[in-house]
């Protein structure tokens, strides 16, 4: 009896602990942590409200502006991410994408290819310090390619001209705000880990201004 | 033999006039432009459901003094989504600003999103937290120790079971 108590424990242990490892390793290879909120239509740069349509069956379904980004493609570093549509955090920081592997455009801010400044993120690496999607981002240059595929099937061109690294606390107006062109922002961590912040004391911020338009 | 001659002349009439009258059927279906319904040419969007009427996303436009396809032409007067009538707003829309919630075309017509707003984002969020390499220490351990456990358990239970059997 005391026997079959002991097998039936290690049995239980066995599973708990086969469960807990593929469960870290799914998560630290696959999800990233996310805490957005949503916020009202009227902060959205776009009428959020007008892109809702009822059909038939009274359901409502969300119809995206063909301008809208789909795809981010750099040739250069062998990016070729979907784009997800991010807004902000809790703490007022903007969102990042739910993996490793697409980027985030701040849905609130300019869209690609309109005047002012697109803004995209990316990680640079994963749970367990492998590579992710943003991971070679600081080895563009200037004039380097950038190619946004829109909703619509047109393709955007953008060719980088400046990179500049921020302090993870920086004011972001210069960032978010650049309007002389139109412009698109590429951000992901860098710099060395801050244990006050409880993220990378630095950003990598590539930016990338509109060659031609389709 | 008169009779013969020309009944097998109005044969061969009748059989090439009828060859004759498919043939013409076919090639003018074949010539006949179809344009999508409401439109008159390729140009511009339709007047009935404001869809381009070239098939594709956005419509072509080449109508001197127009830059979208809304209105009038400011050189020639005529309607500037290249049909007979000018229309006011693309279907979806019910003004020139954002997008139509029908099609997610931009509503002035053209390829890029006209909006009442400064082209200023409105929140300015801080910058986004995009390392998770931070928690690699973490994840690591509990990989290790979790597999180690595993490990230990499936041994020891292998080894009951052969004990046993």
């Amino acid at each position: 009896m005391k026997k079959n108590k002991k097998i039936i424990f290690v049995i239980v242990i066995t599973t708990l602990s086969v469960m807990l490892f593929g469960v870290v390793l799914v998560h630290a290879t696959f999800y990233a942590p996310i805490d957005g909120i949503n916020l009202p239509a009227s902060v959205a740069f776009v009428d959020k409200a007008s892109l809702l349509k009822t059909t038939t069956n009274k359901s409502v379904i969300k119809i995206y502006p063909t301008t809208y980004p789909q795809k981010l493609r750099i040739p250069l570093i062998k990016v070729n991410a979907k784009i997800q549509y991010v807004g902000i955090t809790k703490k007022g920081k903007m969102a990042t994408p739910n993996n490793f592997s697409d980027v985030g455009w701040f849905q609130y801010g300019i869209i690609p290819g309109e005047k002012g400044s697109a803004v995209i993120a990316g990680h640079v690496d994963n749970g367990l310090a492998f590579p992710a999607v943003f991971s070679k981002l600081e080895k563009l240059s200037v004039g380097d390619d950038i190619y946004i595929d829109q909703i619509s099937g047109n393709t955007l061109h953008f060719k980088v001209i400046n990179i500049k690294n921020y302090d993870a606390e920086a004011k972001t107006e210069e960032i978010f705000n650049q309007n002389d062109g139109n412009f698109l922002k590429l951000i992901t961590c860098t710099g060395l880990w801050s244990e006050q912040l409880r993220t990378h004391n630095q950003r990598l911020v590539v930016t990338a201004e509109e060659v031609s338009t389709p | 033999m008169k009779n013969k001659i020309l009944f097998t002349f109005l044969s061969f009439a009748l059989v090439f006039g009828v060859f004759g009258f498919v043939g013409v059927q076919s090639a003018h279906a074949q010539v006949a432009p179809s344009f999508p319904v409401g439109c008159t040419s390729n140009l511009g969007y339709s007047v009935t459901n404001g869809t381009p009427c070239n098939g594709t996303a956005y419509a072509t436009m080449n109508i001197s003094g127009c830059t979208t396809a809304l209105g009038y032409s400011v050189t020639t007067g005529i309607p500037c989504d290249g049909n007979s009538i000018a229309i006011q707003y693309l279907a979806g829309c019910s003004s020139i600003y954002g997008f139509s919630n029908i099609s997610g075309a931009a509503c002035n017509g053209t390829n890029l999103i006209q909006t009442t707003n400064p082209p200023v984002v409105v929140v300015t969020p801080g910058l986004p937290v995009t390392g998770a390499g931070s928690n690699a220490l973490v994840n690591t351990m509990l990989l290790l120790s979790s597999a180690i456990v595993a490990i230990v358990g499936s041994t020891y239970l292998v080894k009951k079971y052969k004990t046993t059997a």
